[in-house]
């Protein structure tokens, strides 16, 4: 080898290691690993508790005794939004990263320090958290961001006072007692937890077939309802002197209900849902009469909200609502022709079509001898709401938006084009001849 | 001027044929809560009659001081106090909230009470259930007067100005700690990773999850 190829190759290696050098991470790089457990104050009362047949995951999740904090019941905040930020004392703090609250308990996260440009040079972080009013559940792309009356986001809450300090590396840095995001259940923001925790029991139903993105729900506000199939609201006093002054975040099937409603809007590709609940003036309820259009919208989401909470899947599950049980085979009225337009009834007709208890048949359902009435069939949760995205757009019979009283009813659900059911015998008689909505509207 | 939520502009506005809002049930226990200062009347539906419904009065603040639950008096005054339902007919009924007598004072402070509204149906259809009504008190002077929610809600817990992950202002309230006398067991050493990616550029939410 010549001396200008030897001095060549001598500087191709020191450029290679020069280049490694730069590439390689530093010796003193690491992650750093922080514990906590976040709990918000639960009075949540229309949702199972554990122990409680069926229970998903519970409401008022623990009974806790602090020592220097209100006791009460209280539950983790699964699947809700916090940042992790790094105090500076004597600057800006640093924002580090945002998480969503994988399960209950103590939870931990870890992220990049040495290598991370929010470090900016500092030895450790000081960690702390600001928690987020938003929900989101793994594996699922849709989520629910809380807002206030002018639109904007609804305030975090921050444990930047009680932020650690020196977080090093190698050990976990652990939040040393329980970080509570309320103690006050009846506050504005006593509520946000309460109404997020009741959206991700959905979200984890039914996320699945739920369209990707933000959906914005509006609390406190007059009245719980639906405006779109990305945006609905959740009844509380507003403070504006008018009506609403229900509070609605105590009430985990009023979130679910109408994240049911959006779910229906999103399923038909439109934003609002052609119905009449105008029968016997303003309002509905579970077991009033009603146009069947009307029992059929607000049953399928009494239904989603059951089904968020209580597992259809385990017999014992007893789910209700004011007092309704959907578990009950009985139908609401002795006449079997007058359950047609009674939304509590559809929404059995719906627990009954996903149940894994096949009941027999009772009361007005009980049918001549030889003419099957018992409840027969069993589907899953997303089959039973996926069925509105096969009803076709149009105002016609068997569509979306069809436009008389009594349409669309669930004879335009079980019977429409591309349906699981329509020609299933036990599907039909779970929904129709169990259930008696036999006389619904066949058009 | 406060009516009732079945009213409500909401309420009316789907009750229209065609597309509508699509609301939420009505409950079987409505509240006609008028912001009167020591009653308050309730509308029972489907059939629930005066008899068929209990009602509990719950400190959950006393004094600015938030109750423990299962405490039994706060300052010197049950917490839990039934109260007697006076039945108006017409499926009215009306309590009493005074929780001192006639010519006492609360001590001054800020106050919140549950009305826990139990009902126990005596139709084979129906189930017991539980309506929970909260209800706010401010105290000065010795003159109460009933708070709203937001007011309430501003009285006891401020906001103050933080950053969000872009630096801008935003309102933040600041959080509290507990400690746990005897933590549950099982909890303490459950100790899982997270899901999900830090993300070091703020503003990139790509990488949430």
């Amino acid at each position: 080898m010549n001396r200008k190829l030897i001095l060549r190759a001598v500087a191709g290696a020191a450029l290679l290691t020069a280049a490694s050098a730069l590439h390689a991470p530093r010796a003193e790089a690491a992650t750093r690993k922080f514990c906590y457990e976040l709990l918000f104050k639960d009075d949540r009362n229309d949702c199972p508790v554990a122990g409680d047949g069926g229970v998903r995951r519970a409401c008022q999740q623990k009974n806790m005794n602090f020592i220097d904090a209100p006791d009460g019941t209280y539950t983790n905040p699964v699947g809700q939004v916090f940042e992790v930020w790094d105090k500076d004392a004597g600057g800006v703090d640093e924002y580090i990263g945002t998480w969503h609250i994988g399960n209950t308990g103590t939870r931990c996260v870890t992220f990049e320090w040495e290598n991370a440009a929010y470090s900016k040079g500092e030895a450790n972080p000081d960690p702390y958290i600001v928690w987020r009013p938003r929900v989101k559940k793994g594996g699922v792309s849709a989520y629910v961001q809380l807002e206030n009356a002018d639109g904007a986001d609804s305030g975090g809450v921050s444990w930047r006072d009680f932020a650690l300090t020196n977080c090093a590396a190698g050990a976990a840095c652990s939040v040393p007692n329980y970080w509570l995001i309320s103690t006050d259940s009846s506050t504005l923001r006593g509520g946000r937890p309460q109404i997020l925790d009741s959206a991700e029991h959905m979200l984890s139903v039914f996320g699945s077939i739920m369209d990707a993105g933000e959906i914005r729900a509006l609390w406190p506000a007059s009245g719980s309802s639906t405006q779109s199939r990305t945006h609905f609201q959740i009844e509380g006093d507003a403070g504006a002197g008018g009506p609403g002054d229900e509070n609605r975040a105590f009430m985990s099937q009023s979130c679910a209900h109408e994240l049911g409603h959006v779910l229906q809007a999103q399923l038909f590709e439109q934003d609002d849902l052609v119905n009449n609940c105008g029968l016997n003036g303003g309002g509905h309820s579970i077991t009033g009469q009603e146009y069947q259009s009307c029992a059929t919208t607000e049953g399928f989401a009494d239904y989603v909200a059951a089904a968020s909470m209580w597992n259809p899947d385990v017999n014992t599950s007893s789910p209700a609502r004011f007092g309704f049980n959907y578990e009950t085979a009985a139908p609401q009225s002795n006449v079997c022709a007058s359950n047609a337009g009674i939304e509590g009834q559809v929404a059995r007709a719906l627990w009954d079509l996903d149940d894994a208890n096949n009941e027999a048949a009772a009361g007005a359902a009980v049918s001549p001898a030889g003419v099957g009435s018992a409840d027969a069939y069993n589907a899953t949760s997303v089959n039973v709401a996926a069925r509105w995205d096969a009803v076709p757009d149009g105002t016609g019979d068997e569509q979306d938006r069809e436009n008389d009283n009594h349409g669309v009813n669930m004879y335009d659900y079980a019977d429409g084009p591309a349906s699981d059911f329509a020609n299933s015998a036990t599907a039909r008689q779970t929904i129709f001849a169990h259930n008696c909505l036999t006389s619904q509207d066949q058009n | 001027m406060r009516c009732f939520r079945t009213l409500s502009l909401m309420t009316l506005l789907a009750t229209s044929t065609g597309a509508a809002l699509a609301t939420e049930p009505v409950a079987p226990v409505s509240f006609e809560d008028a912001g009167r200062l020591m009653e308050l009347e309730l509308r029972l539906a489907g059939g629930l009659t005066a008899q068929e419904v209990a009602v509990t009065q719950v400190f959950t603040r006393f004094r600015g001081v938030v109750v423990d639950e299962g405490a039994r008096l706060a300052g010197g005054l049950p917490v839990r106090r039934a109260l007697a339902v006076n039945d108006l007919g017409g499926g009215r009924v009306r309590v009493s909230l005074a929780p001192v007598p006639a010519g006492q004072a609360l001590p001054d402070g800020v106050y919140a009470q549950f009305l826990e509204i139990e009902a126990q149906p005596r139709a084979l259809t129906m189930e017991p259930f539980m309506v929970l009504h909260p209800i706010y008190l401010e105290v000065v002077g010795g003159v109460a007067r009933r708070l709203d929610m937001p007011t309430y809600s501003a009285r006891v817990e401020p906001t103050v100005r933080g950053l969000d992950k872009l630096g801008r202002a935003v309102q933040v309230q600041p959080g509290s700690r507990g400690a746990a006398a005897l933590a549950p067991i099982g909890d303490a050493l459950d100790v899982q990773v997270e899901r999900g990616d830090a993300f070091a550029v703020p503003g990139d939410e790509r990488n949430e999850n």
